[in-house]
């Protein structure tokens, strides 16, 4: 019997925006001023958001969640490594998600190869390694043009992976990234190699990318309407045909979630933080107003069939509303995103949403802009006590009658 | 007029011909046929109506083939080189727009005896210290759901009917979409990285194209300003220098018959 897998996701926001930050500026994003560091008031700031992924730890939580982002207020994280390696000497249970390094920034794969290989070592066996295109914004910090981004991506994992996995040393033909010497020391820990995710928009051609190779794929969206059950459903198409099964496990998603004693005091304590996220941390990346960097022509990834697509979709319809732009609770309640209220009210939205995706992998995000530090934790505890335990015992259940392979699946393990 | 298909080494290339007369080899650029739209326009019909426009389109824009290889401005360059002996020209006056302008004055310099007679409109590729090329794909992004940046680039009248009707903020179709989207991920492919649609180098090597060169240019160019068009001039061997007053980047759009007459003038 396993039971859905609950991770708690930090982005790391900065915290001390002015109030008028939203109406002087275009984007939390590259081109964000960073005069508006404030370097006083940020003492400590790295230690309070490590300190709440040790206590989702001690709260058993299946794992902490990390990614990488440049000069941006959304996520102080453009080396998730190095918080990976702090992570690795304060928690001691749950798996250390990196979602994930962007190789098509760095020069050299072989960097991301070793150093996920110590964060493996130095955490006993626990990481997942995740990689990533990056998005728009990363592509102006980096230079990194995007039509080429996933070739780019492709080649890196698959030469990361044969680094950890076939004996060196060997060479590697390229075409982006030849080496005359692989052979990396240390090798990671975990046999053959520690568990593999990448993150997707639906496309189909990631999705066969990340299926033949038989990794978890991440759907990354910030909103789950009927379009995360579909994804799941394409994907599972997708690894039968590449010869693999899919199982719950094979995919993760995001979701956000706030949780207080009633649902009227969820609002009122994460208003601030949920809103201050919303409108400065998505403007420049999920947001119509202002400049947005994440998808367009400026920066042109996806494939000329996934245009296609996306000018034939609803949202290309819509004009383009996008989560940042929900201006009050109901607004945003019908962008089916972050989920707030009591322990029961937001078990049972959570429940709905396994039920009907099933999906096995719930990446959540407990922390918001400037939220505080008790708050955050406030919501975490009551996750793991009133929320965490039914979900666990409903879902194995559920899993083992719709997916009865993971019975065989287990037992062959 | 016609519009056909070539077989470039196994890529097709759509390839534009009209009027009679000197052959001339049209490279297009972004606000351009092949590019944002499909067909030709005014100021093609006047080349056309004194020369033989030959002008094949860039890789991934309209129905030309994506070249997932092509990372740089040599690559297309060499690409381009294919296309000519494809179509049979040895030797050929090349008219070059915007990119194509970049892309013809490399080919000038580094295949000289390729090349009769160069004309380069608001050509990007020169790097000129303090005078940089704009972020045309920062521009492109909407600020605010409009995309008045990349209209003001372009065009000197960036709130006019002109660049409304060439770039407008709703698509007026999948087409449109389309295109613009081929457009960018065709020039981002040698565009984006450092450096920023230009070679570094070019500018010093401009000497060693010895036949005439005109460089005409949009005197409120702001996209590649009107300082490179001097810089051009003083690079390249025997090269005479035409600013139209008024007008923007897309001068072959806002001015088609006077930069189709100093073309033809020039080149007959």
């Amino acid at each position: 019997m396993q039971p859905v897998r609950m991770y708690c996701w930090h982005f790391m926001a900065y915290p001390h925006l002015p109030a008028d930050f939203d109406e002087n500026n275009e984007s939390g994003w590259v081109t964000v001023p960073n005069k508006l560091w404030d370097g006083e008031k940020s003492r400590g700031l790295y230690q309070e958001y490590l300190g709440q992924l040790a206590y989702a730890d001690e709260l058993g939580f299946d794992g902490m969640v990390l990614n990488e982002h440049h000069q941006n207020i959304y996520g102080l994280m453009p080396s998730p490594n190095i918080l990976a390696s702090a992570l690795t000497q304060i928690t001691k249970n749950g798996k250390i998600v990196v979602l994930g390094n962007l190789p098509p920034l760095y020069l050299n794969p072989l960097r991301v190869a070793e150093e996920y290989a110590m964060i493996d070592n130095m955490s006993n066996g626990r990481l997942i390694a995740g990689f990533a295109v990056g998005g728009g914004p990363e592509a102006f910090n980096y230079n990194v043009p995007s039509p080429q981004g996933r070739r780019r991506l492709w080649e890196a994992i698959d030469l990361i992976v044969k680094s950890w996995t076939d004996d060196g040393p060997f060479s590697h033909e390229g075409p982006c990234y030849p080496m005359r010497y692989v052979n990396i020391w240390p090798k990671p820990l975990q046999q053959p190699h520690p568990d593999i995710w990448v993150p997707g928009s639906r496309s189909v051609e990631s999705m066969a990318e990340v299926a033949k190779r038989g990794y978890c794929y991440f759907l990354s969206s910030r909103s789950h309407g009927g379009g995360t059950r579909m994804a799941a459903k394409e994907f599972a198409g997708v690894m039968k045909d590449h010869g693999k099964t899919y199982t719950p496990f094979k995919m993760g998603v995001l979701l956000s979630v706030y949780v207080s004693e009633t649902d009227e005091q969820a609002k009122a304590e994460s208003q601030e933080g949920i809103f201050y996220f919303l409108r400065n941390c998505l403007k420049g990346h999920l947001r119509k107003e202002g400049r947005s960097m994440t998808f367009g022509p400026g920066v042109p990834s996806q494939s000329l069939k996934s245009w296609e697509a996306f000018l034939d979709s609803s949202r290309a319809a819509a004009g383009g509303d996008l989560l940042g732009d929900a201006k009050d609770w109901k607004d945003l309640e019908s962008k089916n995103s972050i989920m707030v209220g009591s322990p029961e009210t937001v078990r049972k939205k959570l429940w709905e949403f396994v039920e009907d995706a099933k999906v096995g992998n719930l990446l959540i995000q407990f922390q918001f802009g400037n939220m505080k530090d008790e708050l955050a934790r406030k919501s975490m505890k009551l996750f793991a006590e009133e929320v965490m335990p039914a979900m666990r015992r409903d879902s194995a259940e559920h899993f083992a009658k719709d997916f009865p392979m993971l019975d065989e699946m287990e037992a062959a393990q | 007029m016609s519009l056909r298909d070539l077989d470039v080494q196994g890529r097709t290339v759509k390839v534009y011909e009209a009027g009679a007369g000197n052959p001339v080899l049209y490279l297009h650029g972004i606000a351009d046929m092949h590019g944002l739209v499909e067909e030709n326009c005014a100021f093609h019909d006047a080349l056309a109506a004194q020369c033989h426009v030959i002008a094949p389109a860039m890789p991934g824009c309209v129905g030309s083939d994506e070249d997932n290889s092509l990372e740089s401005i040599d690559d297309l360059r060499f690409h381009t080189l294919e296309v000519m002996d494809a179509l049979g020209i040895d030797k050929i006056d090349i008219v070059g727009n915007c990119v194509g302008g970049w892309l013809a004055a490399e080919i000038a310099v580094q295949n000289p005896e390729r090349v009769g007679k160069l004309v380069l409109i608001g050509a990007s590729g020169l790097f000129v210290s303090g005078e940089q090329i704009g972020d045309l794909f920062m521009a492109v992004q909407p600020l605010n759901g409009k995309i008045d940046d990349v209209r003001h680039m372009l065009f000197a009248e960036g709130d006019g009917t002109l660049a409304e009707e060439w770039i407008p903020d709703q698509l007026t179709g999948k087409e449109q979409g389309m295109l613009r989207y081929k457009t960018f991920r065709c020039i981002a492919r040698f565009g984006f990285k450092p450096p920023y649609f230009y070679d570094q180098k070019l500018i010093d090597r401009l000497y060693r194209f010895k036949g005439k060169s005109l460089v005409i240019w949009g005197g409120n160019d702001s996209f590649v300003p009107p300082s490179h068009a001097t810089a051009y001039a003083d690079g390249l061997s025997a090269a005479s220098v035409e600013i139209i007053d008024g007008c923007g980047h897309t001068v072959q759009l806002e001015a088609p018959d006077a930069v189709a007459e100093k073309i033809t003038g020039f080149l007959s």
